[in-house]
């Protein structure tokens, strides 16, 4: 990619059409040409009245227009607001203070042109009066202070009441960097500064250093946000040269460790960078992408997270950036499907492909094992799960997992404590948004469990340790809080969520095992038996909403239990991984022979073994060995399906397949 | 992200039979396909007793699985109509001891008039509803949020979702609005993104 973003590159290969409506400091200089002997002692008289002098905008006008007669400058094209607004700029260079200001804002208000030419006739002003870049910045900067400290008032009481009401409620947020990630959302931008950016915009072009040594003094985001457009950050015309600059040049945010500073204009630079990445899928939005558009996205979206991540590689703290940056990016990963993530089109795409991208930029940072204190709750087991990314890819090395193991360690007592808290707190985020078994989330948490040396024993020492959360889901809290289904149904869904982490050791395992007869195998059939009594287990005693989860997971068990058999005949079939003996129970004759006595549940297991294998043959040898009728079955649910269509419904398609092997 | 192991799906559970679209407009004698007449909705609109809409109370009672309701002014009747007290009551003639759903939701907005008490009877119904069978697989969950216009101030419209089946309301979720409203409904909600989205903003007033 080129050192541009990908929306600001689009812009550019569109045709600009030229807006009469609007002056550029050309225009400002052009205008200047209309007097070859410099500009009158009329016009100077016009700026010495607007610094000095109480007046209205129509009396202003009067006072420009003798200057236009006098230079015979009637045919000039709008040679009268031209004239205004630039003596506008002249009094802002004569007398730069937050009077003159307020004035020319006075001005500004019941002017159009003035309110949008402002920027670019100080902009020339400066390129003829070189002591005006001085005077400017000095005015931009008093200005910044009065905007910082609400001294400085729009005369608009609701923008002043927005500006300080949204002040008011940052500072009784908790949650601030969580606020920033979500794009400082409820804040209506840079409108409520809108009137102060012609001059931030010429301190921008004047002293673009200066401007990030300003806009680092303060700590209100919304103020910044407003200010950055200015730099082409943010809406309309962004411009990634600038926020490389910007971004080489703002402080340090997160100190060693990961700790927030409460600095903010980091964290708002980050969100740029993914909003521009965001960007690139609708740039190319199209009701039916080709593959060849698929393919842009995917370059597109690629290319420009390398130069993110490189931009931010860059700096010296950029461990510390990295480590509080990309829990929220792969936070947004988990509120997806592996599915979604792997869609071109749906932005877990574009956050996935920053991760990977950030991953391979980490180069000689040492990234902190754990997130800092200050951190949101969410944060810790998404940054773990960062970290398990960026091992499983080769990236660093793999973090320790008996800190993350010692979490689920509860005493009874634990349960209503800090420590019992803290775990509900920790995977609340993920147990909400996990909803694939066993999913990206309990992936990535099992991946250092499945690098240790004994990970089937390490699951199954866990899940014995988790007794103090099956005895809640059973009996509930002692120590009850007045809802105390929340109790039960928290401690099932952080069973579930073990669970699933143990699935998931079991794959990962599963796809390195290429032997029934290794070791690896033994052990993964322990953990598979103790995954499988887990589940007689949970859908014992867990009659919360999960209760279904739990019926399912013995799909996933039975599907996994067939495909990763070795076949009688020893015949290796493709995707079949050997990691069960035919005799090694629970067969799926067994878990068939379990699931016998409720047909809705029976015909769901074999209709994912039909999805996931297409030997038939094993199959109806699996039947056999549980004493199974197919044909028994597939009448039984069709009569229940008859007798109450909704509460007994059937896919039609899945078992019309099922009834072919009749 | 690479895959750390082989993604194995299972078969997608099979949806139950979808009623047909239609559009519900609100009348005192529980819902009409037509618009009512003028005299029709003085009568209404001057009633204190606004009858909600029947087809909506009878999907709930036949739910098989959840409803999920959001609405902030679901539990609040409009002034001049009768007490939050006779709401809460109405809408837990929806919500029979046999109901077989078990993951009632609803998301609403505070409103001080709208007691304690009046609350404690959904928590008293599903305790009776998950006590009414003698083996019930899954205990009945009555859950009341209220943090709707605080963390998502940006619902307008009110929505149910029965089952699979997306409700949308013009008026009060089930039809208790007085002046001239429609609901309509046959929408496949997972076909609208409403299981997400309801699920977003549910999580929103919890989520750390």
């Amino acid at each position: 990619m080129s050192e541009q973003w990908p929306s600001e590159r689009r812009t550019e290969e569109h045709q600009m059409i030229a807006n009469t409506s609007f002056k550029t400091a050309q225009d400002f200089l052009a205008l200047l040409n209309a007097f070859p002997n410099s500009l009158p002692r009329a016009f100077d008289d016009v700026v010495i009245w607007i610094v000095e002098q109480d007046g209205d905008l129509a009396e202003l006008e009067r006072r420009i227009a003798s200057v236009v007669d006098a230079a015979n400058l009637q045919a000039y094209p709008d040679s009268q607001p031209l004239l205004m607004t630039f003596a506008s700029a002249a009094a802002l260079a004569h007398t730069p203070s937050l009077h003159t200001w307020g004035r020319i804002s006075a001005f500004k208000y019941n002017s159009w042109q003035l309110a949008h030419w402002l920027g670019e006739a100080m902009t020339a002003y400066a390129k003829v009066n070189s002591q005006a870049c001085h005077s400017y910045v000095a005015l931009a900067r008093e200005a910044f202070v009065g905007l910082d400290n609400f001294s400085l008032q729009s005369k608009s009481v609701r923008i002043n009441e927005e500006r300080s009401g949204a002040w008011t409620s940052w500072n009784q947020r908790r949650d601030k960097l969580d606020e920033i990630w979500w794009d400082l959302r409820g804040w209506h931008g840079f409108m409520n500064y809108e009137e102060e950016l012609p001059l931030f915009q010429v301190f921008y072009e004047l002293s673009p250093d200066e401007f990030t040594r300003t806009l680092s003094c303060s700590s209100n985001p919304y103020l910044i946000d407003a200010l950055l457009f200015v730099a082409g950050i943010g809406a309309f015309s962004p411009r990634f040269s600038e926020w490389k600059r910007i971004l080489a040049a703002a402080p340090v945010a997160f100190e060693d460790g990961g700790k927030w500073n409460g600095s903010v204009l980091m964290p708002l630079l980050l969100v740029e960078a993914r909003n521009q990445l965001l960007q690139v899928r609708q740039i190319f939005r199209t009701p039916d992408p080709t593959p060849d558009e698929l393919d842009g996205i995917r370059q597109e979206i690629a290319d420009a997270a390398e130069v993110i991540a490189a931009a931010l590689a860059a700096r010296q703290d950029a461990s510390a950036i990295f480590s509080r940056w990309t829990p929220w990016l792969m936070r947004q990963v988990l509120s997806h499907t592996s599915k979604n993530v792997a869609d071109v089109t749906s932005s877990a795409f574009a956050d996935d492909a920053l991760i990977d991208a950030i991953g391979r930029n980490l180069g000689s940072c040492a990234l902190p094992q754990t997130t800092p204190e200050d951190a949101a709750s969410w944060e810790s087991w998404c940054y773990r799960c960062t970290l398990s990314s960026f091992a499983y890819n080769g990236h660093i090395p793999v973090s320790a997992w008996e800190d993350f193991g010692n979490e689920w360690r509860l005493a009874p007592e634990d349960w209503a404590d800090r420590k019992g808290l803290l775990l509900r707190e920790h995977a609340s985020l993920i147990t909400t948004l996990n909803k694939e078994t066993p999913g990206i989330a309990a992936n990535a948490l099992a991946y250092p469990i499945v690098q240790s040396p004994s990970p089937g024993r390490a699951w199954i020492g866990l899940w014995h340790d988790a007794i103090t959360l099956r005895e809640i889901v059973e009996f509930g809290d002692s120590d009850a809080t007045p809802d105390e289904y929340s109790s039960r149904s928290d401690a099932g869904r952080l069973l579930l969520l073990l669970f699933r982490i143990g699935l998931a050791i079991f794959d990962q395992g599963a796809a390195q095992c290429s032997s029934s007869r290794s070791p690896e195998a033994e052990s993964l059939v322990d953990l598979y038996k103790a995954l499988a009594s887990a589940t007689c287990e949970m859908r014992e005693i867990d009659s919360t909403l999960n209760h279904d989860e739990w019926l399912s997971v013995v799909q996933h068990l039975t599907v996994r239990r067939m495909i990763w058999e070795q076949p009688s005949s020893g015949e290796s079939e493709p995707g079949n991984f050997q990691v069960f003996k035919p005799d090694d129970t629970p067969t799926v004759g067994d878990l068939l022979t379990e699931a016998k006595g409720n047909v809705i549940e029976l015909v769901a297991i074999l209709q994912s073994l039909l999805l996931n294998s297409p030997n038939v043959s094993r199959l109806k040898a699996n039947l056999n060995s549980a004493s199974i009728s197919l044909s028994d079955i597939v009448r039984s649910i069709r009569r229940l399906n008859q007798f109450h269509p909704r509460k007994y419904p059937i896919d039609e398609n899945q078992l019309q397949k099922l009834e072919a092997h009749c | 992200m690479k895959e750390f192991a082989l993604g194995i799906a299972i078969a997608p559970k099979a949806e139950r039979p979808f009623p047909a679209r239609e559009i519900l407009w609100g009348s005192q004698e529980g819902g009409q396909n037509r618009f009512p007449t003028s005299t029709a909705a003085w009568e209404r609109k001057y009633s204190s007793d606004p009858v909600p809409l029947q087809k909506f109370g009878k999907a709930v009672a036949d739910a098989q699985e959840r409803v999920w309701i959001v609405d902030e002014y679901l539990l609040m009747p409009d002034k001049g109509k009768l007490s939050p007290t006779d709401r809460v009551d109405k809408i837990l003639t929806w919500l029979p001891l046999w109901l077989a759903a078990s993951d009632i939701r609803l998301l609403t907005k505070r409103h001080q008039e709208v007691g304690e008490d009046d609350l404690k009877k959904f928590q008293q119904r599903a305790r009776a509803i998950s006590n009414h069978v003698a083996r019930r697989e899954k205990e009945c969950r009555i859950e009341i949020r209220t943090h709707l216009t605080r963390e998502c101030d940006f619902i307008h419209d009110r929505f149910a979702i029965v089952d699979d089946e997306l409700w949308h309301f013009g008026g009060t979720a089930g039809g208790f609005h007085a002046a001239v409203s429609a609901a309509s409904r046959g929408w496949r909600a997972a076909d609208h993104g409403a299981f997400d989205f309801f699920e977003e903003i549910w999580n929103a007033g919890v989520r750390k």
